[in-house]
C-alpha cells in the first residue's frame, strides 16, 4: 500500500493544556489505523503514523507530544522547533483551555517556522451537553488556522483532522528536496539553550 | 527508508534478546577495539595495563596497516610485512591528499566543489597547539583504554548481568507492546571490527588511520568538529560502499557498518569531543549537579506524580539505565541508555494506568528520574549526542527522547518555587536545611582525607562544590590504590609537554627562576581568569547561594541556587589547599592529579614550592606519562590548558 508512491514525512507537534486530550487524540488516530506498522517502541509521547492520501501519496506523521501543565510552557520551543505542523487543541467544556490554545496559536505564529501548519482542534466533543465554548470556526479561520471539532472518545472528526493536515501540506514544493539531513541540534552553532531560534531543519527549508 | 534505518538504532522491544549481548560486549571493546581481547581483559591491575599500551599501540598500528599481528594471524591471510607497508606507504599519501579537502576548508583554504562551511569561524584557539603531533593516536588509544579501566571496570563484569536483568524487567514492564517488525539484523560492534581487519578493508583503516592523524593535529572548535567528523563519515561511507567487504551487504547489514564507524571514530575521538574546552559544557554539568543536590528533597507530590506503590522499583530501575550514560562513549550507545530509562518509565505509566498518559504525565516523570540520579556530566552527555550522533538518527524517536532529556535538564536549571507544587515557605524551609545538611556532608566525608582528597583531584571542580562523594567507599578506595600506585610510577616518569614550555622558555636566556616563577604567576592569572568567568557565568546564582550559606534566608524570594562553596566566607584551611590543589592541577595538565596531590603536601600547602618540585620532575624529560584519568578529565582538553605563547585560553 505504501512500497508504492511517494511518502512525505513530517514533524507534528501537539500543544494544548493539560487533560484537555491531547494524548487520547493521537492515540486514538493512531489506533484507527491498526493496518499500518507503527514503529514506536517506546511509548505514546511519540507516536508515528502513515495516511495515504491517495495511490501515489503517502504522509507520514511523526507526532511529538508536548507537556501541557503551565509550568513546562517554556519547554515548548524545543519541541516545536522543526516541526512542519502543530495540532493545538483545547477542551470545549473548558473556557480557560481555549485561551491556552490562542496563545500557543500566537506563540507558534511568531517564533516557530513560518510555513508551520496549525490546526486547532476543540476536542471532547462528546461532551456536549456541557460545552462551554461555541465552535470558533470564525476565529480560526481569520488565523488562517485548520479547525475541527473532535471527540477523542468517539473518534468524531479525529481522521479527518489529521488527512486535512496532510493535504494542507506544501507536498510539491517538497518533492525535490527530501528530508534534510539535519539532527535535532542542526549543523549550525549547536546550544541547548537555543530554543527559540528560527525552525530551520526538516523538509521546509 | 528511514523506518528501517531506525530501528536497529533505538533499543526497541524487538531486539531484547540480541541487545544485551551486543551492549555487553561493547564494554569490553569499547576500549580495545582491535585490540585482543583475550590479552587485555585478564588484566585488572592498571600499572600492566599501562605497561601494555605501548604494545597495544604497536599491534594497533599493525593491523591499520592491515599486517596481522602475531596473535592474531589466522585473522588475516599472510602477506609480506614489508611489501605491505611499501603499498600503504604509497597508498597513504594519496589518501591523506583525499582526506585533506575535509581539513582544508578550516585552513582559508578553498575547498574544491565543497559545500561552504555553515558555521565558518576563524579558528582563534590554539591551545592544543604544543600537543605532540607525532603521537596523537597513541592519546587516542590510551583515552580508550583508560575510559575503560577507570570509568567502567568497576561495573564492566556486571554489565552483561545487569543489562540482562534490565531488558528482562523491560519485558515485563512492557509486555503488552505492539508486536514488533519482523526481521532484524542486530548491531554487532565486533562484526564490525572483524570486518575492519579484513584485508579487503584495508584501504577504509588507512583512511581511518590518517583521519585520526590529521583530527589530532590541532584543536577544532566544536562547529568544527562536528562538520569535520561528519565529512568524514559521509566520505568513508562512500569508500566502505565500495569496499570488497560491504559491497554486497544488504542495506541494513550497510547500516550496521556505519554504524559500526561511527562508534569506532567516536570512541577515537572521545577525547577531543566530549565536553570540548571550547564550550561551557563543563560548568553546566557542574552547576546542574550541585543544582540537583540542593533540590534532593523533591518528591513525587512537588511534581504532580502520582505516588504508588510501584514508582519505587521503577524509578529505581530507571535512575540506573540513565546512569550508565557514563559507561560508553559511542553517542549511539549513550542515546541507547537515555531511550531505556525512558522505556522504564513508560512501564511505569502502564502499570499505573491504562497507558494512555501521554507527555503530560511522562515529562514530570523523566524530571523526577533525572533528579534522583543526578547523574555526572549530564549536559555533556546530551550535548555530545545531539553534536556527534548521525543526524539521520535523532530524527524520530530518539530525537523526540533526547529533546525531553534536554527539556527535563533545561527545567532544573531554571528551577524555582512557583516551578514545583510547593509554597513558598516550604520551599524555602526546603532549601536551608538542605544547605544545612549539604554542609554538615562534606566534613564528614572529608575525614576520610585521603579519599575526598583524590576525589578533589579527579574532579577538582566537583568537590569544592561540596557535592557529595559519588563513589561508594569501597570503589573509591580501589580507586586511589591503584592511582597512588600509578603515581609513582609517574614520578619516575619525564613530563614531556610541560618540560617542552620550559625548556622553550629558558631559551630565551632570562634567568629560569624569574622565567619559571612569572610563567607561574600568568597560568594563576588565567587560571583565576577563568574562575572569574565562571564566576560571573553564575553570579547570581552565587550570590543568592551565600545568603543561604548564612543561614539568614534574608530574602527568602530568591531561593532556587546551585551553591559554590568555591568563595568561602572566611580563610579555610582545607579550602585554601583544594584551591592550591586546583591551581596546579590546572598548571599541570599532564601530571596525574594525585602526583600533584602528593607534591603539595610534602611541600606543607606552598604552592610556589610544588610547582618547583613539578618543574624538576618536568625537566628530566622523556616521554610523556600516559593518560590513566577518564576521558572526561583528559588534560588535553582541560580549558585552562597553559600553552607556550602564554595566550589565555577560550574558556
Amino acid at each position: 500500500m505504501t512500497t508504492q508512491g511517494k511518502t512525505y514525512q513530517f514533524k507534528l507537534v501537539l500543544l494544548g493544556e493539560s487533560a484537555v486530550g491531547k494524548s487520547s487524540l493521537v492515540t486514538r488516530f493512531v489506533k484507527d489505523h491498526f493496518d499500518e506498522y507503527r514503529e514506536s517502541t517506546i511509548g505514546a509521547a511519540f507516536l508515528a503514523q502513515t495516511i495515504s492520501l491517495d495511490d501515489n501519496t503517502t504522509v507520514k506523521f511523526e507526532i511529538w507530544d508536548t507537556a501541557g501543565q503551565e509550568r513546562y510552557k517554556s519547554l515548548a520551543p524545543m519541541y516545536y522547533r522543526g516541526a512542519n505542523c502543530a495540532v493545538i487543541v483545547y477542551d470545549i467544556t473548558q473556557t480557560s483551555s481555549l485561551d491556552k490554545a490562542k496563545s500557543w496559536v500566537d506563540e507558534l505564529q511568531r517564533q516557530a517556522d513560518p510555513d508551520i501548519v496549525i490546526a486547532l482542534a476543540g476536542n471532547k466533543t462528546d461532551l456536549e451537553a456541557r460545552r462551554a465554548i461555541d465552535t470558533k470556526a470564525k476565529y480560526a479561520d481569520e488565523a488562517g488556522l485548520l479547525f475541527f471539532e473532535t471527540s477523542a472518545k468517539t473518534a468524531h472528526n479525529v481522521t479527518e483532522l489529521f488527512t486535512a493536515i496532510a493535504k494542507r501540506m506544501p507536498l510539491e514544493q517538497l518533492a525535490n528536496n527530501p528530508r534534510s539531513r539535519r539532527g535535532l541540534n542542526t549543523r549550525d552553532q549547536v546550544d541547548l539553550d537555543r530554543t527559540n531560534g528560527p525552525a530551520s531543519d526538516g523538509c521546509a527549508c | 527508508m528511514d523506518t528501517n534505518k531506525q530501528a536497529p538504532t533505538s533499543p526497541p522491544s524487538s531486539q531484547q534478546q540480541p541487545k544485551p549481548k551486543d551492549m555487553a560486549t561493547d564494554d569490553d571493546d569499547l576500549a580495545e577495539e582491535f585490540d585482543e581481547k583475550a590479552t587485555l581483559g585478564t588484566f585488572d591491575d592498571i600499572n600492566e595495563k599501562d605497561a601494555l599500551r605501548q604494545e597495544h599501540q604497536d599491534e594497533l598500528d599493525d593491523l591499520l596497516s592491515d599486517t596481522p599481528p602475531p596473535s592474531r594471524s589466522n585473522t588475516t591471510s599472510p602477506i609480506s610485512h614489508q611489501h605491505q607497508q611499501q603499498q600503504e606507504a604509497k597508498t597513504g599519501e594519496t589518501r591523506n591528499e583525499e582526506l585533506q579537502y575535509i581539513f582544508n576548508q578550516f585552513d582559508g583554504k578553498p575547498a574544491e566543489g565543497k559545500e561552504e562551511v555553515r558555521s565558518k569561524q576563524p579558528v582563534t584557539y590554539h591551545a592544543f597547539a604544543e600537543q605532540d603531533s607525532s603521537t596523537p593516536t597513541v592519546e587516542a588509544t590510551t583515552a580508550d583504554t583508560a575510559s575503560a579501566t577507570t570509568t567502567t571496570s568497576p561495573t564492566s563484569t556486571n554489565t552483561e548481568q545487569d543489562r540482562r536483568t534490565s531488558l528482562a524487567a523491560l519485558q515485563n514492564a512492557n509486555v503488552d507492546k505492539p508486536l514488533p517488525p519482523p526481521v532484524d539484523i542486530p548491531f554487532d560492534f565486533n562484526k564490525f571490527l572483524w570486518q575492519m581487519r579484513r584485508r579487503q578493508a584495508n584501504p577504509i583503516t588507512k583512511y581511518f588511520k590518517s583521519f585520526l592523524q590529521a583530527f589530532d593535529r590541532r584543536p577544532w572548535a566544536v562547529n568544527e568538529q562536528i562538520k569535520i567528523i561528519q565529512d568524514f563519515l559521509d566520505f568513508i561511507y562512500v569508500k566502505m560502499h565500495e569496499c570488497e567487504v560491504w559491497k554486497y551487504s544488504s542495506e541494513q547489514e550497510f547500516d550496521n557498518a556505519k554504524e559500526g564507524m561511527e562508534k569506532l571514530v567516536m570512541n577515537r575521538l572521545y577525547h577531543a569531543t566530549f565536553t570540548p574546552s571550547t564550550t561551557d559544557d563543563k560548568e553546566r554539568d557542574e552547576i546542574l549537579q550541585q543544582k540537583i543536590s540542593i533540590f534532593r528533597w523533591i518528591r513525587e507530590k512537588h511534581l504532580d506524580i502520582a505516588e504508588t506503590e510501584h514508582n519505587e522499583s521503577f524509578m529505581t530501575f530507571a535512575e540506573s539505565e540513565l546512569l550508565k550514560i557514563n559507561n560508553y562513549k559511542a553517542p549511539r550507545d549513550k542515546l541507547i541508555c537515555i531511550l531505556n530509562c525512558c522505556k522504564v518509565i513508560f512501564g511505569l505509566m502502564k502499570h499505573v494506568d491504562d497507558g494512555e498518559g501521554g507527555a503530560d504525565k511522562f515529562l514530570p516523570l523523566l524530571i523526577y528520574v533525572v533528579i534522583r540520579a543526578n547523574p555526572p556530566r549530564l549536559v555533556s552527555n546530551v550535548q555530545y549526542i545531539s553534536r556527534f550522533r548521525n543526524p539521520d538518527h535523532l530524527q524520530a524517536e530518539a530525537g523526540y527522547y533526547l529533546t525531553n532529556l534536554m527539556g527535563a535538564i533545561s527545567f532544573i536549571e531554571t528551577m524555582e518555587a512557583k516551578s514545583l507544587s510547593i509554597t513558598q515557605e516550604e520551599f524555602d524551609g526546603n532549601i536551608e536545611r538542605t544547605m544545612q545538611e549539604l554542609k554538615q556532608e562534606r566534613p564528614n566525608v572529608t575525614q576520610d582525607k585521603q579519599k575526598i582528597n583524590y576525589e578533589n583531584a579527579v574532579h577538582p571542580s566537583h568537590s569544592s562544590q561540596g557535592t557529595p562523594s559519588l563513589m561508594d567507599p569501597a570503589k573509591a578506595a580501589n580507586f586511589l590504590e591503584k592511582g597512588s600506585t600509578f603515581a609513582q610510577k609517574t614520578m619516575q616518569k619525564p613530563l614531556n609537554f610541560v618540560g617542552k614550555i620550559f625548556q622553550g622558555l629558558g631559551e630565551g636566556g632570562q634567568d629560569d627562576d624569574q622565567q619559571q616563577y612569572y610563567q607561574h604567576q600568568q597560568h594563576q592569572q588565567q587560571y583565576y581568569q577563568k574562575q572569574q568567568q565562571q564566576h560571573l557565568y553564575q553570579q547570581q546564582q552565587q550570590q543568592q547561594q551565600q545568603q543561604q550559606q548564612q543561614f539568614q534566608p534574608m530574602n527568602p524570594t530568591m531561593p532556587s541556587l546551585p551553591p559554590r562553596p568555591t568563595f568561602p566566607q572566611g580563610p579555610d584551611p582545607r579550602q585554601i589547599f583544594d584551591d592550591n590543589l586546583k591551581t596546579i592541577i590546572t598548571m599541570f595538565p599532564n601530571v596525574e592529579p594525585d602526583v600533584c596531590f602528593m607534591i603539595l603536601q610534602a611541600n606543607e600547602n606552598d604552592v610556589d614550592r610544588s610547582v618547583d618540585t613539578l618543574l624538576e620532575i618536568s625537566d628530566a624529560s622523556g616521554s610523556s606519562p600516559p593518560a590513566m584519568e577518564t576521558p572526561q578529565d583528559d588534560p588535553a582538553v582541560d580549558t585552562t590548558m597553559p600553552t607556550a605563547n602564554g595566550d589565555p585560553p577560550r574558556g
